[in-house]
């Protein structure tokens, strides 16, 4: 039978998977992740009352339970949630998404492997830019179906890297390095990254292992499966065009 | 000398045949036993007994007429063959002979090295034999000289493989200078950094280093943690996916891990023991900083025996995992490269249909929203920000389950249950006996009229009282407000038998004259079910 005190527990966790609090050991929360480590029983009733909410447990890495939204659930993050007035603008947002996780985590091994991963907002706006360099070649010809629907990368590639706030350091709306920052300071939002200080300087971002286990698990296939179908359904216009 | 003879015998024990006096042995004549060695010397003579091999690697360089390619030939490995086939026929029965020594090492040299010819392999055998037997210096034992502090040299002389002839001519053995070093001192995993930080820690508390120990037992303190940390993912990768664990890596994993806390718990206890003594020191100083020491210690032990209590279950963690996860959720597409598999693609893509794709990484990116307290700043924000722009969401209407949309066999079609409800009424207004009513029905030409109809009767006899106990079809709502009566008529019919009943409102069936009052016969009525339904409630 259930125990109270084991929902309760179970509470505490999932609840704590709302907030980015670090797991203190020997702490309520340190407590029952150990517990859900360990104990069978414990983990099926988490992820059964996980499971009722409209969540899934990803993961126990060190630093603290990772949910996930099942499709659908109240929980779930929506794109309205975004605040983006147009299509466009929320296609580089993604963009900027999609290199900071291809950046972050290159190879299938390295989505496995739990730790921080240090990045600037520098280095994921040129890193765009260099993949877009050989499409650049690619799409010179302007006859070809390519040319007259712009491509992704040619919308990243018309704005400029850099613009300066007028008053403030860092750089302003209309520039991809802004986008860039906008992707970093939601990640942070959600507790999926953290601000990496003073030390490391200005600009830089410290994924955590939220992050790496949500694209893993669900985001990268999720989109891959995307990918694969828009790929389809434009392979049948063509054939049919 | 005969009394020195007598003597030696008597360090043995009196021998009674004698009959000597003195009885008591005389200690002066006894053999003098080797010195205790010192930790110093006792190592100097490990690293020296590895000298002829080091010789022996450098010789190569020079023989004639060619030097032995070592680029190919590990000539350290064939002397560490050599040592392990000498003592592995030790055990056994008796000494391997010298040939088959040279074989099986001419073999060994050929599978190091696949392009060399038997000639070679057999050449370089010979060569490192000869040398492990001191050939450079005659064959006579190896000797050398240390020289210890105090200034006085002390002379080291050892074996590495003894020759004894045999009646079909040579055996080797191994000496014990050999298998000690060879065997036991050299096999340990010389990268294990916990076993060398125990090792440092526990020469330092023997030389009353104190202020390094603690450094050492904090470092100690910290390669545990890092050991805890790579087993507890070790251990998450089992909760999490079973299909990223290869069995039999895991295996390895867990033997190694386990293999590695025992010997950590062990070393724990020795260096506590260790600690602890400094406890008992003069100094204020010395006992302050031994207590810290044991407390460093005692984390690692906590550490290391909390590891062990994980580490023993995780084969049947891992066999109740692999049965849980192969009915977990439906496995998703799972990501090779990020970069080439999604990302280039995305930006090749129209722009409008990269946002197909962006939008469904984003939304599944970003996890679970919470609902936070709003803060002043976000207020701002908010208001400041553009309204939500709204973006359709397709709705997927909800699938009703299968068994709800398929008819049901057993319903009535529409104008069935109108026609009967038409003939009910009929009995609604007067009361009629269902044999008219089937009359009724059959000149209606629908063959499930008088099926529905009996039924419609029966129920207006008999309701189920319990409205979920059966499902309600559509003889419950035309009866409404019709009740039958067994009136003891039997029904004459070709399909239905049973009692004719008679139907009609509750009120005009009491009025009929058909109904006939209670008789005072005693035989036995039938009873009304339904009255005494109701009588009951």
């Amino acid at each position: 039978m259930t125990d109270l005190a084991d929902a309760t527990a179970a509470g505490i966790l999932i609840g704590a998977g709302f907030t980015n609090r670090n797991p203190a050991e020997g702490s309520d929360y340190g407590q029952a992740l150990d517990r859900y480590r360990n104990n069978q029983q414990f983990r099926q009733l988490v992820d059964e009352f996980a499971r009722g909410l409209g969540l899934t447990i990803l993961g126990t890495p060190r630093s603290g339970v990772v949910l996930a939204p099942v499709t659908g659930s109240v929980f779930a993050f929506r794109l309205g949630d975004l605040r983006m007035d147009n299509t466009e603008a929320r296609m580089l947002f993604g963009l900027a998404m999609l290199a900071i996780a291809a950046l972050a985590y290159p190879r299938d091994d390295t989505l496995d492997a739990p730790g921080g991963q240090i990045l600037s907002i520098k280095r994921v706006e040129q890193f765009v830019r260099t993949s877009i360099e050989p499409l650049k070649a690619l799409t010179g010809d302007a006859d070809t179906v390519e040319a007259r629907v712009r491509s992704a990368a040619l919308a990243w590639d018309r704005l400029p890297v850099f613009k300066p706030k007028a008053s403030q350091p860092g750089p302003a709306t209309g520039c991809t390095q802004r986008i860039v920052q906008d992707g970093f300071e939601l990640l942070v939002d959600q507790h999926m990254a953290n601000r990496a200080g003073a030390r490391l300087g200005e600009g830089r971002y410290l994924l955590t292992d939220r992050f790496r286990l949500m694209v893993a698990e669900i985001a990268g296939g999720e989109a891959l499966e995307a990918l694969r179908r828009v790929a389809t359904e434009r392979g049948s216009e063509f054939a049919e065009g | 000398m005969r009394i020195v003879e007598s003597q030696a015998k008597l360090e043995w024990g009196p021998d009674q045949s004698v009959g000597l006096v003195p009885i008591a042995p005389i200690q002066a004549e006894r053999r003098p036993r080797p010195p205790k060695l010192t930790a110093d010397e006792r190592r100097w003579r490990s690293q020296v007994v590895m000298a002829p091999v080091e010789a022996l690697v450098r010789a190569a360089a020079h023989t004639q007429p060619e030097p032995i390619d070592q680029a190919h030939l590990d000539l350290r490995r064939l002397a560490q063959r050599t040592i392990d086939l000498v003592v592995a026929s030790m055990g056994i029965s008796r000494d391997i002979s010298e040939d088959a020594v040279i074989d099986a090492l001419t073999a060994f040299a050929e599978r190091m090295s696949p392009g060399i010819s038997t000639s070679d392999a057999r050449y370089a055998a010979e060569f490192v034999y000869r040398h492990l037997l001191n050939a450079p210096d005659d064959f006579a034992r190896f000797t050398f000289t240390g020289v210890g502090e105090d200034g006085v040299p002390r002379p080291f002389t050892f074996d590495l493989l003894k020759l004894e002839p045999t009646e079909d001519g040579v055996s080797v053995s191994a000496s014990a200078e050999a298998i000690n070093v060879f065997l036991s001192a050299l096999d340990l995993d010389a990268t294990d950094t916990e076993a060398a930080i125990a090792v440092m820690l526990e020469r330092q508390l023997a030389d009353g280093r104190l202020d390094a120990a603690r450094v050492s037992a904090e470092a100690a303190g910290e390669t545990s943690r890092r050991v805890a940390a790579s087993i507890s993912i070790l251990l998450e990768d089992i909760g999490r996916d079973v299909t990223s664990i290869d069995w039999n890596d895991l295996r390895d994993q867990v033997s190694a891990a386990r293999h590695h806390i025992a010997g950590r718990i062990v070393d724990d206890n020795r260096l506590l023991e260790h600690a602890a003594s400094g406890l008992d020191a003069d100094e204020a100083e010395v006992r302050a900083e031994s207590g810290r020491i044991i407390e460093l210690l005692e984390g690692c032990k906590a550490l290391h025996l909390d590891l062990q209590q994980r580490i023993l279950p995780v084969h049947k963690r891992f066999l109740s995992a692999q049965g849980e996860q192969r009915l977990a959720r439906r496995p998703r597409l799972r990501l090779l490269s990020i970069r080439t598999q999604l990302f280039e693609p995305v930006l090749a893509l129209p722009a409008q249909l990269a946002t197909v794709v962006t939008d469904v990484f984003v939304v599944n990116a970003f996890g679970v929203r919470g609902r936070r307290l709003a803060r002043l700043n976000d207020l701002i924000d908010g208001l400041l920000a553009p309204p939500r722009s709204y973006v359709p969401r397709e709705i997927d209407a909800e699938v009703p389950d299968a068994d709800d949309g398929a008819a049901d066999p057993q319903s009535y079609s529409n104008a069935t249950i109108a026609a009967a409800g038409e003939i009910l009424s009929v009995a609604r207004r007067t009361p009629t006996l269902l044999s008219d009513l089937l009359t009724l029905a059959r000149s209606r030409q629908d063959p499930e009229l008088a099926d529905l109809l009996v039924l419609a009767c029966l129920w207006a006899f008999a309701p189920e009282e319990d409205p979920e106990a059966i499902g309600r079809g559509a003889e419950v709502d035309i009866t409404s407000g019709i009740e039958s009566l067994d009136i003891g008529r039997q029904l004459v019919d070709p399909d239905y038998s049973g009692a004719d009943l008679l139907v009609g409102s509750p009120e005009a069936l009491l009025a009929s004259d058909l109904v006939a009052p209670m008789p005072v016969d005693p035989t036995p009525q039938p009873i009304s079910i339904d009255r005494y339904r109701r009588g009951k409630k």
